[in-house]
């Protein structure tokens, strides 16, 4: 490390000379490219070489030679795939003339490690946040409240339903016998419950403490799975980096214009790359291609139906929700297997054992099972309220006894076995 | 002024609702005053899981055994009501095995008895029996009774509560008065500590005195790793149902983080804990011991679901060692399939009878008689 780095020192004081006689339009452009290599180099170090070593290992041998142990001791710093994506964002922005650069380094430094949403964002922008550190902030009872009640319910998604289901989930993805076809089913459809509320309950956890602390984070999740396609799901799951990678990514890329296979090209781009960093193993490459392919074929078949007016029938509507949440809970199955041949198990399982009804699951905790009724009831007024929160549209009365409600559940659900954070490991 | 009253409304809200919510658990879930009804509902006994011991004794104990709860006579060493015939032999020649343990030995006992009625059966149970319970239960015995074959089962998560010395602190949710000598190793030997009481008349004269419950109270602090005095102590909180269930909580984060130091399905087992220690001394002194009583000793493993084969691992070096015949359920039952096993965490019906059979197999191809 030592010598990597006196390595560095004197490649930078050769290039210095011609670095400071490059023009001003250029020395900025080096200077966003050596920021963005500079923190790809940090990602890719801690999270992908391994990766990378063992792919590489697996060719050396599938060749016949023998490469030995190629793996290295690496411990991934929680929370780098998010802080790292923040800093390329400021950037990039500052350069694109989007934003002016922090004055004072504390303000880009409290912009990149304000606590709340360090370890799993959400990928707060520096067009957001930077403002709002620079100007007076209110701390008041309405936004306490508000901070509060965000608080409550992700606590509620966390403890109450995610890790109320964690032991179901891995009864299934753990197993070491043959699935059964409602083992497959009732393990997958936790999975896509668990996966949204472990993770959109820490973002509400972090939104709500930034709100106590009179900061207001971008909207990281907006009821993803009342989606009727994959457009649409992409606008409300893990909005900040699905737009992080629209804007950082897929528009410089082409976007949407030009010829439809470049189009396509461009979405398999980004979601190749979204799939990836998520984590350093192929699952996860394929299930960002599964929903490339899902976005692709959706974009098809509006094209085809260009014109055409959307169906305004409720239950036309109902069963495009239906429809897409049996795809994305299909696709959660590439994304929690930890090998090939588990997804090809629980497939396989799926397709063939149609009917057998026999459930060798854990069943989900108590408060897991009490909690599916008010966590259904939230979701489905928070996407009718369009993300507003229950006390803009009812009285007091009413939404106070919806938080004593989850109050008494997540005393419930604290005799649940704690899990860690799903997307603390990204 | 206006906002601070909003907070204040809020605020009041709330906490009504969660006392409407308490109160109408306590009333359409109430819980059987009669200690002698068995069978509550599910969902009222969920509900009182999180009552302390204290308060969870005063419902099962009463002045006589016909209007205690039934439970409160289980698992006392010494009491004939500890030990289930299975079979009794037809002609008194044929050999005798007893076995001490948990329910999963009982049921292995059952059907070792329905399989081969040529021999004895007997099994000294405990609810939720841990080893401590199980050799203290063969050295009373063996001072009374010859066995032929003596089975000592030990269960893996049962390891982690070695140095308890009740029902009462080896489980939260359901607790069991029934006592057991603390186990310590001293100089390389095994001693115990006899508890203030050790039957349930004794129980009862403590439990009726506050005097001596109160000395009792001072014993397990000083002698049981898992007495905590905020799941042990009756308190006015009892009555309420969302703080009957925050002290469960409490009592699964508090009594994992002490079972993690011992044992974590992850990792297995912490071959430098005192209860580690202490396992490999319970099978090496029962070995002896039954040696010394011309019994032939055997140990049953029992792998609950999804802990591997670490109990076996465990004591494999110390079985082969000593030569010590054991049977462990992972070869029959394997522990990371759920299929094995029932929710309430024993072996299928058929596992049990495969296992039954096994542990036949391991008698007759041991037994000189």
């Amino acid at each position: 490390m030592f010598a990597a780095i006196i390595f560095l020192v004197l490649i930078f004081n050769l290039l210095y000379p011609s670095f400071i006689r490059l023009e001003n339009k250029k020395r900025r452009k080096l200077f966003l490219l050596m920021s963005i290599i500079g923190n790809l180099t940090i990602l890719c170090l801690f999270k992908y070489f391994n990766f990378f070593l063992e792919n590489l290992e697996a060719i050396i041998r599938g060749l016949g030679g023998n490469p030995g142990n190629l793996h290295l001791n690496i411990v991934l710093p929680v929370g780098i795939s998010f802080y790292t994506f923040m800093t390329m964002s400021y950037t990039i922005d500052v350069y694109k003339g989007r934003l002016a650069p922090a004055k004072k380094f504390i303000e880009y430094a409290l912009f990149v490690a304000f606590f709340p949403k360090l370890l799993a964002g959400p990928i707060e922008r520096a067009t957001n946040f930077l403002p709002q550190i620079t100007t007076k902030r209110t701390v008041d009872a309405e936004h306490s409240i508000r901070g509060l009640q965000q608080i409550l319910y992700g606590l509620f998604k966390k403890i109450v339903i995610a890790d109320g289901v964690a032991k179901s989930v891995s009864s299934v993805f753990g197993a070491t016998y043959q699935l059964s076809w409602a083992d497959a089913i009732m393990g997958t459809l936790l999975f896509t419950v668990q996966i949204y509320c472990d993770f959109s309950g820490y973002s509400d956890i972090a939104t709500g403490t930034a709100n106590l602390l009179g900061f207001n984070l971008m909207q990281n999740f907006n009821f993803p799975y009342f989606a009727r396609n994959p457009s649409e799901f992409w606008g409300r799951w893990h909005i900040s980096l699905s737009s992080w990678f629209r804007d950082y990514v897929f528009f410089p890329l082409g976007g949407p214009y030009g010829s439809t296979l470049r189009w396509i090209r461009n979405v398999l781009i980004t979601f190749f790359i979204t799939g990836l960093w998520h984590g350093a193993a192929w699952n996860y490459v394929l299930w960002g291609l599964y929903h490339g392919v899902l976005l692709c074929l959706h974009r098809l078949r509006e094209t085809l139906r260009a014109g055409k007016k959307r169906s305004k029938n409720p239950l036309k509507k109902a069963g495009s929700i239906v429809s897409f949440f049996i795809l994305t809970s299909l696709g959660w199955i590439l994304f929690r297997s930890g090998s090939f041949n588990q997804i090809t198990d629980i497939f396989r399982a799926l397709v063939n054992d149609i009917g057998n009804l026999k459930l060798n699951v854990d069943m989900p905790t108590k408060a897991a099972i009490i909690g599916f009724p008010l966590f259904f009831i939230l979701e489905s007024l928070g996407n009718k309220f369009r993300g507003k929160g229950l006390d803009e549209v009812y009285s007091i009365p009413i939404w106070t006894a919806a938080d004593a409600a989850m109050i008494f559940l997540i005393i419930l659900g604290l005799s649940n076995v704690p899990a860690g954070f799903i997307y603390f490991v990204f | 002024m206006k906002k601070k009253a909003k907070l204040k409304t809020v605020l009041a809200w709330i906490f009504g609702y969660l006392l409407i919510i308490d109160l109408a658990i306590n009333t359409i879930l109430p819980y059987p005053k009669d200690p002698r009804n068995v069978s509550p509902s599910g969902i009222a006994q969920f509900f009182e899981y999180g009552r302390s011991v204290e308060g969870k004794l005063a419902w099962m104990t009463r002045k006589t055994d016909e209007e205690s709860a039934p439970i409160l006579s289980t698992g006392w060493i010494g009491d004939p009501r500890v030990r289930t015939v299975s079979s009794i032999p037809k002609e008194t020649s044929k050999p005798t095995i007893t076995v001490y343990g948990m329910s999963h030995s009982v049921l292995l006992a059952d059907d070792m008895a329905k399989l081969d009625p040529s021999v004895a059966i007997r099994s000294f149970g405990a609810p939720g029996a841990v080893p401590s319970w199980s050799y203290a239960a063969y050295m009373s015995d063996k001072e009374q009774y010859h066995s032929d074959v003596v089975v000592l089962a030990i269960m893996t998560i049962g390891v982690p509560f070695i140095c308890t010395t009740s029902g009462t602190t080896n489980h939260f949710d359901s607790v069991w008065p029934y006592t057991y000598p603390r186990l310590v190793k001293h100089n390389e030997a095994l001693d115990s500590l006899s508890p203030p009481f050790i039957s349930l008349a004794g129980y009862r004269e403590y439990f009726y005195d506050s005097a001596k419950w109160k000395t009792y109270v001072h014993w397990l602090k000083e002698n049981d790793k898992y007495y905590d005095s905020v799941l042990y102590g009756k308190t006015i909180l009892d009555k309420s149902s969302i703080f009957r269930m925050l002290r469960r909580a409490y009592a699964y984060s508090s009594r994992r983080r002490k079972q993690a130091e011992v044992y974590d399905e992850r990792h297995g087992f912490n071959k430098k804990s005192e209860e580690v220690e202490i396992l490999l001394s319970i099978i090496e002194n029962f070995a002896k011991e039954a040696r010394r009583d011309n019994s032939l000793p055997i140990v049953y493993i029992v792998n609950n679901l999804f802990t591997g084969s670490h109990l076996f691992d465990l004591l494999e070096g110390t079985l082969s060692a000593h030569q010590i015949l054991f049977l462990s359920s992972h070869e029959i039952c394997p522990p990371m399939d759920p299929r094995n096993y029932l929710p309430d965490t024993h072996f299928i019906p058929a596992k049990n009878l495969e296992l039954a059979k096994a542990m036949l197999g391991v008698v007759r191809g041991n037994l000189k008689k």
